[in-house]
């Protein structure tokens, strides 16, 4: 972005940060996500599926504005709990529906023949037809890398903190390392603020990264501008390669927030391929990539306002054979307005 | 479209979508422009460097009205990416390059618009601009074109399509009758792919999208069409010379046929949104419309698998066997424009590379103009090439070499209505 155009746009964001303090509206990072299982034989592999239901649902009292999807393949398969190959993303179909209006709308069907089994008469929009954004990175961080950079950014109040846990129900080569990172700038005197924290997991529980990390201890309120989430490679590993889609992580804000988790997520869900059981309030690493990262990205060209009790049906479809086993990861992205 | 005031944060200006339903202040429509063109070369002579002055007429703004050009983009055109040096060098510890863009980085571009003397003093050194985000997550492999195999254009400024008026976007080949190579054996049979039966071989599943401003969902897709294409002919001549067009059987810097682009033969029925299709799905059938984006995605799981003889090593043979992986947005060639409605030319001359024109997300090296030029009617730009020869390459590469590179400059054309 344009030095002209990021000094203008961080003075925007302070003046909103600013106006949660005069207004007495907060603003909080509010995520949904789901990991939608595609249809295992002997379903029709192109039949479209749902995740669990209910997760894309605003169940809190105040209006959610949703500005960004983002979405990436499992890290495994849902039989074998062999590694997926990511570019699948490239032959599953997603689509919302909103109130009987779908977006994107259904296209015109394939050529019959190309399925050799039964036809679908309309299919979902691929994934990759969603990208409208550039995320990559550089090839050194991409694949354990995700930024989130909010779009309204909620203020971490004096004496606040942020409660982080990560976790991975995968297995581990040796211990894997995380690390959660949250940028500011103080309102008062604008100089930049970092609370970052590391976390090691040896197994699939819940490690708590320490809270001393994110607390606002300071003179200031701090406006939180972006979120990272580095994984790296597991200690043990033969090859120094990272993958964001082995994590899974929990924020909440503690103190003048509304201490209520960021992510909303299905409950009693397991991790395709696995069989542990993900907690609720856990989002995937890699679906945290709004800004940068491995996710599929795509950005509200209008966001999409959920005012209490509304929300969306997100449906994923196989578009082709070999896909079925695949798995995936769904998120909206956005903010909680809270008076 | 943007969530706080001022342009939107990809500088695009926000269309009111109540508003964007009316014609445009002044009568002013503007419609996506690209100029480009693509330079075959070969180094017979084993020169240190090739200059090489793209055709003039490429470069020419022959329409009535004026084009913006906001953009400067270059990619090598059917480039296999493949490791640099030999099995001695690597050896030795030479790191392996990536052929395609060893031959951007040791070149030098230089244009002169009209009314400046010189856009640049100097030849300007491909990759001392700073270029714009514009590339995709590569795949879980080394040297895999990429994660998504989106090519993507956010248009500059919106593209008002008018009641019943529709839009178009196809794909074809690159061939020329002089770029007669015979393309490696290649079989896309079997897994992800379906031979049809009059397209022996070779079927890439593709998607072809608009997206649209308004509604309650903003940005809904309306007008998209997904194929696979079926042509017909010989697997290993026809077919293969026209969709995508075809790599050399032998290393791309070894000896082969010489040959230009030399425009398009073949545009597959199977592979055109053509405006037919467009209007079947009765996006303007109501009243006008606008389109901020435009899109094609490319199935390249199988065809990057496919590449090399083992497809395990990624496609990838030092030795320079087998079929090399190029992102196929390189080696596919489109043409889009209103067939029915305020301008009905071209938004870019038949046959570019999807790299080159669609350059929002895209391989290709993307500039933005530090100041955007206007072409009048009549006016044109001279683009001059200095490629890298042996100096740069031929230290690493058998002789003779050729480098492949496509240039485009990208904007918007203001039209009165």
């Amino acid at each position: 972005m344009a030095d002209k155009h990021y000094r203008e746009y961080e003075a925007y964001r302070q003046k909103l940060a600013e106006s949660n303090v005069t207004n007495g509206v907060i603003y909080e990072p509010r995520a949904y996500f789901e990991t939608i299982k595609l249809p295992l034989p002997p379903l029709n592999p192109f039949e479209q599926a749902e995740g669990q239901g209910g997760v894309f649902r605003n169940g809190e009292q105040f209006p959610v504005v949703l500005t960004h999807m983002t979405a990436a393949v499992s890290l495994l398969e849902q039989v074998e709990g062999t590694p997926l190959d990511e570019r699948t993303i490239q032959r599953i179909g997603l689509y919302m529906r909103f109130h009987d209006q779908y977006y994107m709308a259904p296209p015109q069907t394939f050529e019959p023949s190309v399925f050799g089994v039964s036809t679908p008469t309309q299919i979902a929009t691929p994934v990759p037809a969603w990208v409208n954004t550039n995320t990559a990175t550089s090839e050194a961080v991409n694949r354990g890398t995700s930024n989130w950079r909010f779009s309204r950014p909620p203020i971490l109040s004096v004496r606040d903190a942020l409660r982080v846990q990560v976790m991975t129900p995968y297995a581990i080569e040796g211990t894997r390392s995380v690390q959660v990172t949250f940028s500011g700038l103080g309102i008062l005197s604008g100089l930049p603020y970092q609370f970052s924290g590391q976390a090691q997991m040896a197994n699939t529980s819940v490690v708590n990264i320490e809270a001393d990390r994110y607390v606002n201890d300071g003179s200031e309120p701090v406006m939180l501008t972006d979120m990272s989430v580095v994984v790296l490679p597991d200690s043990d590993a033969q090859t120094v390669v990272q993958d964001s889609r082995s994590v899974y992580l929990s924020v909440t804000h503690l103190g003048n927030g509304t201490s209520a988790k960021w992510f909303q997520t299905p409950l009693n869900t397991q991790a395709p391929g696995t069989a542990v059981a993900l907690p609720s309030g856990f989002m995937g690493a890699v679906n945290i990539g709004q800004s940068t990262g491995r996710a599929a990205v795509h950005e509200f060209p209008q966001p999409l306002i959920w005012e209490p009790g509304e929300g969306i049906d997100v449906m994923a479809q196989a578009l082709q054979t070999g896909v079925a086993s695949a798995s995936l990861q769904v998120a909206l992205l956005g903010y909680i307005a809270v008076q | 479209m943007a969530v706080w005031e001022g342009d939107d944060q990809r500088g695009l200006p926000i269309v009111d979508p109540e508003l964007g339903a009316e014609m445009p202040a002044g009568g002013t429509w503007y419609q996506p422009r690209s100029l480009w063109s693509a330079a075959f070369v070969e180094n017979l002579d084993g020169q240190d460097r090739m200059r090489v002055r793209l055709p003039r007429q490429h470069f020419h703004n022959g329409t009535r009205w004026p084009i913006v050009l906001k953009r400067m983009s270059i990619c090598p055109i059917n480039f296999p990416m493949e490791f640099g040096g030999d099995d001695a060098l690597t050896t030795n510890g030479a790191q392996p390059f990536d052929f395609a863009y060893g031959a951007l980085s040791g070149s030098k571009v230089r244009f002169s618009a009209p009314f400046r003397k010189s856009f640049s003093r100097n030849e300007i050194v491909i990759g001392s601009i700073p270029a714009l985000p514009t590339g995709q997550q590569r795949g879980p492999r080394a040297y895999q074109s990429s994660l998504f195999g989106t090519s993507y254009l956010n248009l500059d400024m919106p593209l008002h399509i008018p009641r019943n008026s529709t839009c178009m976007i196809g794909l074809g080949g690159l061939s020329g009758t002089d770029y007669q190579i015979a393309p490696a054996n290649i079989d896309f049979t079997g897994e992800g792919l379906v031979s049809l039966p009059n397209a022996p071989g070779l079927a890439i599943r593709s998607y072809l999208y608009f997206n649209e401003v308004g509604g309650k969902f903003s940005g809904n897709q309306r007008a998209q069409y997904g194929f696979v294409p079926v042509f017909s002919g010989a697997a290993q001549t026809d077919a293969f010379q026209k969709y995508p067009f075809p790599l050399p059987s032998n290393h791309i810097f070894g000896t082969g046929e010489v040959g230009e682009f030399a425009g398009f033969e073949n545009w597959p029925p199977a592979a055109q949104l053509q405006g037919k299709r467009f209007g079947d799905q009765q996006v303007t059938q109501a009243g006008s419309s606008h389109i901020y984006g435009m899109g094609v995605c490319l199935d390249q799981i199988v065809y990057d698998d496919r590449a090399g003889t083992d497809a395990a090593d990624n496609g990838v043979n030092i030795d320079g066997s087998g079929f090399k992986i190029a992102a196929l947005s390189t080696r596919i060639g489109c043409r889009a424009h209103m067939p029915h409605g305020i301008n009905t030319d071209w938004w870019w001359r038949p046959g570019a590379p999807l790299a080159l024109v669609l350059d929002t997300i895209t391989p290709a090296v993307v500039y933005e103009l530090p100041q955007a030029i206007t072409l009048g009617p009549g006016d044109g730009i001279e683009v001059e090439l200095d490629l890298a020869g042996n100096d740069f390459l031929g230290q690493l590469l058998q002789e003779p070499h050729r480098v492949n590179v496509g240039v485009s400059f990208n904007g918007y054309t203001m039209v009165e209505g």
